[in-house]
């Protein structure tokens, strides 16, 4: 197939609007969250901002939110659930990856139906669990529901270690290495590009994830970023420019993190079907 | 990847606007009595009521996400102040309901609450009684929250519905009294729109606004039983009545264009904005709402408040209803330290002037001067709502019928229409539940 | 120790906590979920009145549990136009294309984005008087729209979010499969001289089979499950015209204090995700073999 230059430039152009469109609402939020509330409200959405070093806005959502606690807050609980989610990801990919067992396709089936699962109406059995083991209002409530693993990581995993090859494993059991010591030497360092791209892929989605701290952990002194949105609705919500600001402020952090670390996110998701 | 958050944001204010908290009837015969400047409840008087050892911390869930950092963190100091051994933190709940009844299922409540929509008849199930606190005789709503004669929850303020509006608009329009029939009601809409001001702010399509034409109705009929009478009516919602009335007054609001230009797409916050500023000129609302307009850029000498004239006979009544209803978690472990916040909230935070609400106590007046002024108005009739009948509220729930949803309805259709499939749907629930 | 039994011993240690975690906050609340629908329970009070299937009953009774299904419906046709655009992108990204990196990141985006916030911001982007995307409109002489107040545009409009939020994942996870596709097949078949649309159609596609279903299967329960894009954005309003059914089921719990009725919806949604997802499989998996 020989590339014209129409058809190239028809891929660019669709490319280009596809990047307008993911661009457009982030412009309006960023040029307007640096308008005082007179300026907004005297220029309209597309006028440039007077200064783009007006941070008034930011700083308010900064000391309103209490950011430095909520970033804590979030840090402690992705750090604990990320290092049993990753461990018991590995574990349960590995087992049902490499060892065929009666009950093997029932396990699978049971991780894919959960999905089907409305989560919404069974929070009261949740809750009911959580309390029941002390956990509600302490960081270990949310971890406890974030580090089981879920259908697509296993799936991720599952690829990866289908594509290892058995013969590695072979010929470590033939040098006498335990099945533990496979796992742990062999699939587990094979499995860094995968590994990374669940850490970041679940570090981005216990960052948003706004209605399990909420539920399990209100306490004040527990606040974590996502919920922090929650404080400039109600009265404020009228503030376009403040609102643009605090979304801007929820947002940069797993922005910084995805545009530094991209790579590894897509090395695991790609590179994992390759055999 | 499978969105199911429970994204935890609603468009509320930061006020009751669900239904009126159900519970068995003990009514309330309509009141007049406009509030009487006196001295406020002293501070000894509140410390003798609570017992002595008020310490220990307390957790208290609130409703307002907004106001934790700032406001409540004030009330949190000033309580320690009094009482330097207890200790307030604050859980904000948005989207109140849902959460809190998850909590009192799951035994993991707060131990000051504000009490969810729910029967009276379970209050003892969850809350301590609040008789000890002395208050009985000079809280306003004090049978509200009770039964067998106990008090179970105490109201954090009151509300009644009345026009709110920028003066400005109406001078701008030529307006020189406020209305006080529907005729002049209309004629000064009429102007207002010829000024090119949005002569009222419906918020129709965020819906909830559009609860005071429920308090219309029930001013209108006079009857604090209005809608439990329901129970002994043939037709649930005549389509004669006053709820019928109160709609066609909206409906007439929206055909002759003195609504937003576009009733689909209001929007609550920004309708503050424009009545500060003068581009909308009225509100349908509840007192609580005036602060909201000034914190928006209103002076507030230009916001006004009057009772809504829904008829052309000159008489005015206006209705008074409850806010949340402040209780104590039964269960708490610092029961008189919970106590004796709720008791302080109510005498001293001074919340319900923060809030814009009727004071808690009856002889206590309120600082935001449109509603002292409104509440003074010669000849003002007011009715005091009575608490709702379970067996109304069970109804209703079974048939999950929405006053709200009736009332955006009628926009589109017919009032005739609309009540019967309402009607309908009461009936069904009612057979299905045996009442 | 012999290499089976560690097989065996590894089996169950590796297992038992993950399977514990999986039963406790999955399987357990499901069932409870499914002896809740049996009952009248408010949703708070200790007393749970037994019912039958009375709360079925109903349901079945009562045509608006279902008509709300529809509005999910947009949410469906746009997720399977998301999946279109995101396997196209996919396959434009695959080829050599100068900047394709920077595409590919720019697409995936939004992903990675908290989605409370992106409903907000696109709230700012919709709204009638004050949103960018009218005022841009009226720059070209458009008169503003309604886009989140018109009962018929609404769940599409909605139903653009999602998949402004979503399509980038569906693209990466297609340019992972694609990449994976033997690059011998290919080299083959052009030798052969088969045209580009041949080549997808007799092998890109169905070497990606089982990628579209996961794709498909994540797009219908996504679908079926819609709650917080409408629930911050219009509160299912106009008229209800946005409501979808979880949003029902949650009003039904917590605002109508009927959690066992909700709980039977719950369960009813259940079986539908199940049923569309069989059917689905069987359409796509009986295809091609």
């Amino acid at each position: 197939m020989k590339t014209s230059a129409a058809s190239l430039s028809f891929k660019y152009t669709l490319l280009l609007f596809a990047s307008l469109i993911v661009f457009f609402p982030l412009y309006i939020l960023f040029i307007n969250s640096f308008k005082g509330s007179a300026e907004y409200g005297s220029t309209n959405i597309f006028t440039l901002p007077r200064s783009f070093m007006n941070f008034e806005n930011f700083k308010l959502v900064f000391e309103r939110a209490h950011l430095d606690e909520a970033f804590l807050n979030t840090v402690i609980v992705i750090g604990l659930s990320l290092i049993g989610n990753i461990l018991l990801g590995t574990m349960v990919s590995y087992v049902l990856g490499r060892f065929e067992f009666k009950g093997r396709k029932l396990i699978l089936g049971l991780y894919a139906g959960a999905v089907v699962i409305p989560a919404i109406t069974t929070q009261v059995a949740v809750f009911s669990i959580i309390r029941t083991l002390g956990l509600f209002n302490t960081h270990f409530a949310p971890v406890l529901l974030y580090i089981g693993a879920d259908v697509i990581q296993i799936y991720i995993l599952l690829q990866f270690i289908r594509n290892i090859p058995y013969e590695l494993d072979e010929s470590a059991m033939i040098e006498g290495v335990s099945l533990f010591g496979i796992f742990y030497r062999i699939i587990v360092p094979l499995l860094t590009p995968a590994i990374s791209t669940l850490i970041i892929l679940k570090t981005i989605s216990i960052y948003n994830d706004m209605y399990t701290p909420y539920l399990y952990m209100p306490a004040q002194r527990l606040g974590v970023v996502s919920t922090t949105l929650m404080k400039f609705t109600g009265n404020n919500s009228a503030e376009w420019q403040l609102i643009s600001a605090a979304i801007l402020v929820i947002l940069l952090p797993t922005v910084l993190l995805y545009l530094f670390l991209q790579r590894y996110i897509f090395s695991g998701i790609t590179s994992g079907a390759v055999k | 990847m499978i969105v199911l958050v429970a994204a935890t944001i609603s468009a509320c204010g930061g006020n009751n606007k669900g239904n009126n908290g159900n519970s068995t009837p003990s009514s309330q015969a309509a009141s007049s009595e406009a509030p009487v400047v006196t001295e406020t409840a002293s501070a000894t008087a509140s410390e003798a009521g609570a017992g002595t050892d008020i310490s220990g911390k307390i957790v208290f869930a609130t409703n307002r996400t907004d106001l934790i950092d700032t406001k409540f963190k004030e009330y949190a100091e000033a309580f320690r102040a009094k009482y330097p051994n207890a200790e307030v933190e604050f859980e904000a709940l948005k989207d109140y309901e849902s959460a809190i009844k998850l909590r009192m299922a799951t035994a993991e409540m707060p131990d000051v609450i504000l009490i969810p929509n729910m029967p009276n008849a379970q209050l003892p199930d969850y809350f301590a009684e609040l008789d000890d606190l002395g208050l009985n005789d000079v809280i306003r709503f004090k049978d509200y929250k009770s039964l067998n004669g106990k008090v179970y929850g105490l109201v954090s303020g009151g509300s009644t519905t009345g026009i709110v509006y920028n003066k400005k608009a109406f001078e701008k329009a030529g307006i020189t009294a406020v209305p006080k029939t529907l005729d002049e009601f209309y004629a000064a809409s009429e102007k207002l729109k010829t000024a090119g001001i949005v002569p009222m702010a419906t918020n129709y399509k965020d819906k909830w606004p559009l609860y005071g034409w429920q308090h219309v109705a029930i001013a209108m009929s006079g009857n604090p039983e209005f809608w439990n009478d329901r129970l002994k009516q043939e037709k649930a919602f005549e389509p004669e009545g006053a709820w019928a009335k109160s709609l066609s007054i909206l409906k007439t609001i929206i055909d002759k264009g003195y609504a937003e230009k576009d009733i689909n797409s209001t929007n609550w916050e920004q309708s503050k904005k424009d009545v500060a500023s003068g581009r909308m000129a009225m509100y349908l609302l509840p007192n609580w709402v005036i602060p909201q307009v000034i914190e928006n850029g209103a002076a507030s000498e230009d916001v006004g408040f009057f009772p809504f004239p829904y008829d052309n006979s000159g008489t005015l009544t206006t209705l008074l209803t409850p806010d949340y209803f402040y209780a104590v978690s039964k269960n708490s472990k610092n029961l008189a330290t919970a106590k004796a916040f709720v008791k302080w909230l109510i005498e001293e935070s001074g919340h319900d002037d923060f809030s814009g609400f009727i004071p808690s106590i009856k002889t206590k007046q309120s600082t935001v001067k449109q509603l002292s002024d409104f509440l003074a108005t010669p000849g003002l009739n007011f009715v005091e709502i009575a608490p709702d009948n379970s067996d109304a509220m069970e109804i209703q729930n079974k048939g999950q019928i929405d006053f709200n949803d009736m009332a955006q309805e009628i926009a589109v259709s017919d009032i005739a229409g609309v009540f019967d499939k309402y009607n309908k749907k009461w009936d069904e629930a009612k057979k299905a539940l045996g009442k | 120790m012999s290499y089976n039994l560690q097989k065996k011993s590894l089996i169950i240690s590796f297992m038992l906590i993950p399977l514990v975690l999986l039963l406790t906050f999955t399987y357990y609340p499901a069932a409870r979920l499914i002896y809740l629908s049996f009952t009248s329970w408010d949703g708070y009070s200790p007393v749970k009145q037994w019912v039958g299937w009375d709360n079925y009953r109903t349901i079945f009774a009562n045509n608006e549990t279902f008509s709300v299904l529809l509005h999910n419906m947009a949410y469906f046709a746009g997720g399977i136009v998301q999946n279109v655009v995101a396997f196209m992108f996919a396959v434009l990204l695959n080829g050599k294309l100068k900047g394709r990196n920077v595409f590919r990141t720019t697409l995936f985006l939004p992903y990675i984005m908290n989605g409370v916030a992106v409903a907000f911001m696109f709230g700012y982007v919709f709204d009638t008087n004050n949103g960018s995307l009218n005022f841009l409109l009226e720059r070209i002489g458009v008169e503003p729209v309604s886009w989140l107040g018109t009962p018929v545009l609404v769940n599409f409009v909605l139903a653009f979010i999602s998949a402004w939020k979503f399509m980038g994942f569906n693209m990466v996870v297609y340019l992972g499969a694609l990449q994976s596709l033997p690059e011998d097949v290919f080299e083959a078949a052009r030798i052969d001289g088969a045209k580009g649309r041949q080549v997808l159609r007799y092998i890109t596609l169905p070497g990606l089979r089982r990628i579209i279903e996961l794709n498909l299967f994540l797009t219908v329960t996504g679908a079926l499950e819609v709650f917080d894009l409408p629930f911050v954005l219009t509160q299912g309003g106009p008229l209800n015209a946005s409501a979808t059914y979880v949003q029902k089921v949650v009003e039904t719990a917590f605002h109508y204090s009927n959690f066992g009725l909700a709980s039977a919806m719950s369960v009813i949604l259940m079986l539908i995700v199940v049923v569309v997802v069989s059917v689905q499989r069987m359409l796509v998996l009986g295809k091609g073999d």
